[in-house]
């Protein structure tokens, strides 16, 4: 990196940083080796960062001066030459991404402390890049920033890929949910229905023996065929509970809480108002799934002590907040375990065409989730005394 | 005297095995396989117990026992579903329900009708009158 401007003396600097100030042959003796050292470091680093495609970027805190090398513009798109200032800077960033890299940055320089941070790049041309940002600031001795170096990669393709391969397991979470739909539907309607039927007709045979060891023995046939039917149907339970379906979706929610709450510390609280009897089944389940993915985040990594579920019902449309006092977590990371479960959750509210919003960062108190899904409401209404 | 009985499933070797199982000991009045069709049969038949079923094709049970209650609050409902589920459960006695049973334990169904039927018609007290009666 050569910083073409020299915004200090060598005796400020010196002072600046506690070195002492060398006179005479000393002083050029040591000025020459340090050339050399600094001319290797440099070499090495041109081409690591050649090699890397790694855009380096030197803050200067008094003079708020900025330099990029040529593979930083490159990377945002900006011009070649020319001077660069943190507007320029502020100009390349997608305006989403912008309040939240200043404020790690200046927080971060600030603080004393390295960071790391992805954000995207918009460039001139409309196109979008993902950046890959690290930086250190360095300081007085009095604690005074004084510059802050730091290099960036363009690490789109990488993300885009990390994108599909989210957008896969989601879609695969789905495939799963439906074959597991099927195969519980199709046990319940056929062989628990059959086993049923079955079994009444067993117990009507046994109403007719009269001798007692027969008797005893269509008993203990029933017995057997009960424990099997009863197996059969469990299976069929586990795999797809129709509690949806035959409570709707604020009971289910409120006994989904329930049974929840019961192994956790947990305070979880659930409000609703003017939610309608009829909803479609898909945005039934589409909150259930949601809701229940939203409070296994909760109990599994918030170290929260208390919950609030908030359903809301307006014309065409529901909206659902999860709301937690936790101890917040990284949004933007999505590669983890969590980050699968809130691509489903979102997986699930885009496939009906509704919002999802994820609020939350580490070491701030709380995560909030908001889904909102609009919906026809169906023509039909059934029952209503 | 038997009990009345109506049976409300919209799977019919079922109801047709249950109509057999119950004869001796009950009176099938009606068999429906929707809820629009209870609903009816009910005010024409008036059993004394319905044997209804979680999900019928046009509604659930629990709407459907609600609805009937509502209507007749005097029949007594027992209701069967394909999986013994608390929740279900106290949904299915909040709606008015006597019992719920699950399918694989139906051969219940008799003793569940024979108690709902002694609850709505209690026998006479065996014990002589005391004298504070």
């Amino acid at each position: 990196m050569r910083v073409e401007d020299t915004p200090m003396s060598s005796r400020k600097l010196g002072r600046e940083l506690g070195v002492p100030h060398l006179a005479g042959k000393a002083a050029k003796r040591a000025v020459a080796s340090l050339e050399e050292a600094l001319l290797t470091r440099e070499e090495w680093l041109r081409l690591a960062a050649q090699g890397s495609q790694m855009g380096l970027w030197y803050w200067h805190e008094r003079t708020q001066g900025l330099f990029w090398d040529k593979k930083a513009r490159e990377i945002f798109g900006v011009h070649l030459d020319g001077e660069m200032t943190l507007e320029t800077f502020y100009g390349a960033v997608h305006p989403d991404d912008l309040p939240r890299v200043k404020h790690v940055w200046r927080s971060q320089l600030e603080s004393g402390t390295p960071y790391e941070l992805d954000y995207r790049a918009r460039r001139p041309d409309g196109s979008i890049r993902w950046i890959n940002a690290r930086g250190r600031g360095y300081y007085s001795k009095s604690g005074r920033p004084l510059y802050m170096i730091g290099v960036v990669f363009d690490v789109t393709e990488r993300k885009e890929v990390e994108l599909q391969r989210l957008q896969f397991s989601g879609r695969l979470l789905k495939a799963q949910d439906q074959e597991r739909n099927r195969l519980a539907q199709e046990i319940h309607d056929d062989f628990c229905q059959r086993f049923t039927v079955l079994a009444v007709k067993l117990q009507t045979l046994a109403g007719t023996i009269e001798r007692t060891d027969e008797q005893a023995l269509a008993k203990e046939l029933l017995g057997e065929f009960t424990e099997l039917g009863s197996e059969i149907q469990s299976l069929s339970h586990r795999l797809h509970s129709s509690q949806l379906e035959i409570l709707g979706l604020v009971a289910s929610l409120n006994a989904l809480r329930t049974n929840i709450a019961k192994d956790s510390d947990i305070r979880f609280e659930l409000d609703h108002a003017n939610i309608p009897d009829q909803i479609p089944a898909d945005v039934a389940l589409a909150f259930f799934r949601i809701t229940q993915e939203a409070l296994r985040n909760v109990v599994k990594h918030s170290g929260a002590s208390k919950v609030e579920i908030c359903l809301k019902g307006d014309v065409g449309k529901i909206s659902l907040t999860v709301f937690d006092n936790g101890r917040g977590f990284n949004a933007e990371r999505r590669g983890t375990s969590q980050g699968i479960g809130m691509l489903s959750m979102e997986e699930r509210a885009r496939m009906l065409g509704g919002q999802f919003r994820v609020q939350s960062r580490p070491s701030v108190e709380g995560t909030r989730v908001d889904v909102t899904i609009e919906f026809k409401q169906p023509q039909q209404i059934l029952g209503g005394a | 005297v038997r009990p009345r009985v109506l049976l409300a499933d919209d799977h019919l070797p079922l109801l047709t095995a249950l109509k057999r199982l119950l004869q001796g000991e009950c009176e099938v009045v009606a068999c429906v396989a929707t809820v629009a069709d209870l609903l009816q049969h009910v005010l024409v038949c008036r059993p004394d117990v319905v044997v209804l079923d979680i999900k019928l094709p046009d509604g659930t049970g629990i709407d459907a026992c609600r609805q009937l209650k509502a209507v007749v609050p005097d029949v007594a409902v027992i209701m069967f579903s394909a999986m013994d589920d608390p929740d279900i459960r106290a949904a299915a006695l909040e709606a008015g329900a006597e019992d719920l049973i699950s399918k694989h334990t139906i051969h219940t169904l008799l003793s569940a009708i024979r108690d709902a039927w002694a609850r709505k018609n209690p026998m006479p007290d065996p014990l002589p009158e005391r004298s504070d009666r």
